[in-house]
């Protein structure tokens, strides 16, 4: 399966990339690892006329200390992202949602930026994006803009990029204290899409309570999801008190992912009910051990 | 082996030879694993045309038209054909394993009244390369009014459907029957209880990793990849060689 | 980078639909001119006469075109030509070792009846070479995870995870 003709593009830097998106609008798309993108070409399901491919920008692969946040350039692969250092030591919850993300060869050219502008409902980057409140950096040819996760992802392969606007960077805010992070997905085979997934960030406080609570969902809608309801009933409470199996069918409770070839609704929030309990019930156990993050870990 | 034993001395047939009995090493094992493999698409012969297929997207539809105009004109294409051009020139062949009077779905290469199934070949195009027939395949238009597809075989029997094949006058393709076995119907009839259960097993097809192809040349024999035969595929593609003559050029493909 | 990039027919701000491509393929430096949508697949394949390395499925699930661009293992079909311009890319047949015979994780998918017919196995060497590479010493779960970016449809895996394991042992004797 080939791919349409096109006209590529290969830009050297960032506003060269911007200029070239801006003159040739809707017909134009980024290239970035091309792991989502050429498969969509090969299949002939989209055609594009001009291919903007973002590879010599290396301006764009970074991973970086933000003061309070960790800043990871657009194109940084999967692979990099989850062998950095500082990505690890900072945003657990990063280095651990990446070796979900397909295969290794995948992970090789697939990049994080490329993942969320791709935005596929059951992607993990996009969901840590939106369990821990990152925000999207992303360049116009007038300015730079800097958006909310939430208000990042509109709909299933839909972002509220505009046409000439490129994603430059995530930021993903560092949490400080006893921190406890997990991620649990269920793929038929290992590297498949899941069919439904949970992330989980919590902090306790000087008395072991939950101070603070951040549920993802991946799969179980047109766009990742935080469980706010179940956010708000754990917080404050003792771990000890909690039932998971309960706070996993409530966090799932206003979610209505639509049947398809893979999965029923029902079973698809039945499976994300199973991976928020046992998501939350890890992540729990990791604060409760004491391994949280301090200050100097983060710069470390 | 008893055989063996009480006489004391290894049968001649049993004893391990050079080859029975052993672990042997493939020949072809370092070729393979160094990329010194010869698959159908690394064989290159000078000039060699590539064909794509159109194909049906729906299940059972009437075919009102296909349109080649914009596909032929398309530079690096050599023909396009159509039912029209291609099925008048062969003939039918296929294999059964039933005999000679065994049902066999109609010989159709390529779709002409209706498609049948997702899939059912519409039109082939012939091009110089593999990325131009894929073009030259989009731009075919296919005139195609959706009929209701038969889908499973309770329904394809139950008398309101629609015939796949109107040429057979039924959707009973052939009925094998059991073998007649009174101690089986008796065993069925005394026993205390009977259980009736119907199973649904997917379709099994060959499917390699290499998938399908061939490469033909006119007065040459055929290299065709696994689950093609070579001897099925010379026949086919020597019947299939009448339509060379609906292509300008008919030095290679 | 941008001057191996040309096709003077068009002006540079409406981008290339033909373009030279050169880069360093099984450590020779080779140059061609291809359509922008080439894959880099086909390009191996077609210009440069690399035949081992496969196409399956085209769309990035079957890793039979799994080649080394630049030290890590990708998927050839879905990478084009002109993205790997000035990459070193090594394609199965460039894993023979220099006295020539078959790599360890070669000799150990022969040894372990790691392969049938044979077309998914370039994929598997080049990406199972790789990975060892960076993880000499995976778990056994480590291995089949890694493994799973690749599909075989005559072994039914046991005789490839076999050898994945068994070329993992040897190449970790060797280092010892």
């Amino acid at each position: 399966m080939k791919p349409a003709p096109f006209s590529y593009h290969r830009p050297e830097t960032l506003a060269e990339a911007v200029g070239t998106l801006g003159a040739f609008g809707d017909e134009a798309r980024v290239l970035a690892g091309g792991q989502s993108l050429v498969p969509v070409m090969a299949l002939r399901l989209g055609r594009f006329g001009h291919i903007v491919d973002l590879g010599q920008v290396g301006a764009l692969r970074y991973v970086r200390d933000d003061g309070g946040s960790i800043a990871v350039g657009a194109m940084t692969t999967h692979a990099a992202a989850g062998r950095d250092t500082l990505a690890a030591g900072s945003v657990p919850l990063l280095a651990r949602a990446i070796p979900f993300i397909g295969h290794f060869q995948i992970r090789n050219r697939g990049t994080v930026g490329g993942s969320c502008a791709h935005a596929d409902p059951a992607a993990e980057i996009p969901a840590v994006a939106v369990t821990l409140d990152a925000e999207m950096e992303a360049a116009g040819p007038e300015r730079t803009r800097r958006i909310p996760a939430a208000e990042f992802f509109a709909s299933t392969y839909t972002t509220t990029l505009e046409p000439d606007e490129v994603l430059t960077s995530l930021r993903f805010p560092v949490w400080q204290g006893r921190t406890g992070f997990a991620i649990r997905e269920f793929a038929r085979r290992s590297g498949d899409f899941a069919l439904a997934g949970a992330l989980c960030a919590v902090t306790l406080d000087a008395d072991c309570r939950i101070e603070r609570a951040a549920i993802g969902l991946l799969g179980l809608g047109a766009v990742p999801v935080r469980a706010f309801q179940a956010e708000q009933a754990i917080t404050g409470t003792a771990p000890g008190d909690l039932d998971m199996t309960e706070i996993g069918l409530l966090a799932v409770a206003d979610t209505d992912p639509p049947d398809d070839v893979h999965a029923t609704s029902a079973y698809r929030r039945r499976v994300g009910a199973a991976m928020a309990a046992q998501a939350l019930a890890a992540a729990v156990a990791e604060a409760q051990a004491g391994t949280g993050i301090t200050q100097e870990a983060a710069h470390g | 082996m008893s055989g063996t034993e009480a006489t004391g001395a290894a049968s001649p047939v049993m004893a391990a030879g050079r080859y029975i009995g052993q672990s042997v090493r493939r020949r072809e094992d370092p070729r393979l694993l160094t990329g010194r493999g010869r698959y159908v698409d690394d064989i290159v012969v000078p000039g060699v045309l590539h064909a794509a297929f159109v194909r049906s997207t729906v299940a059972h539809g009437e075919l009102r038209g296909v349109d080649a105009e914009a596909a032929r004109a398309l530079p690096g294409v050599v023909a396009v054909l159509t039912a029209a051009d291609l099925n008048p020139g062969l003939r039918p062949t296929w294999q059964t394993m039933m005999g000679p009077q065994a049902p066999a779905a109609p010989f159709r290469p390529l779709a002409d009244t209706d498609v049948r199934y997702v899939g059912d070949p519409i039109a082939l195009v012939v091009a110089e390369n593999r990325y131009i027939a894929e073009d030259a395949a989009e731009l075919v238009a296919a005139d195609i009014e959706p009929l209701e597809p038969v889908l499973d075989t309770g329904a394809a029997l139950d008398g309101a459907a629609s015939l796949v094949h109107p040429e057979l006058g039924s959707n009973l393709a052939g009925e094998i029957p059991a073998a007649a076995s009174p101690a089986l119907d008796a065993a069925f009839g005394d026993a205390a209880h009977v259980v009736t259960e119907t199973f649904y097993q997917h379709r099994y097809v060959c499917v390699p990793m290499e998938t399908r192809g061939l490469v033909a040349q006119w007065d040459r024999p055929v290299s065709s990849s696994p689950c093609g035969q070579p001897r099925r595929d010379r026949t086919s593609s020597a019947r299939s060689a009448h339509a060379s003559s609906a292509c300008p050029r008919r030095a290679s493909g | 980078m941008a001057d191996h990039v040309a096709d003077t027919r068009e002006a540079p701000e409406q981008g290339v639909s033909v373009a030279q491509v050169s880069m360093t393929v099984n450590g020779t430096a080779r140059r061609t001119t291809v359509e922008s949508r080439k894959t880099l697949a086909d390009t191996l394949r077609e210009d440069f006469g690399f035949t081992g390395t496969h196409l399956g499925c085209e769309h990035g699930v079957c890793g039979a075109c799994t080649v080394l661009v630049d030290g890590a293992a990708v998927r050839s079909c879905l990478m084009f030509a002109v993205q790997a311009d000035g990459a070193d890319v090594v394609t199965v047949e460039g894993l023979t070792p220099p006295g020539g015979g078959l790599s360890a994780v070669q000799q150990a998918f022969r040894e372990e009846h790691g392969l049938q017919c044979g077309f998914c196995t370039p994929g598997f060497v080049v990406s199972v070479t790789a990975y060892l590479r960076d993880n000499p010493a995976p778990s056994d779960a480590e291995l089949r995870a890694a493994l799973s970016g690749n599909l075989c449809r005559c072994t039914g895996y046991q005789g490839i995870a076999a050898a994945a394991r068994r070329a993992a042992r040897e190449l970790a004797e060797e280092q010892q």
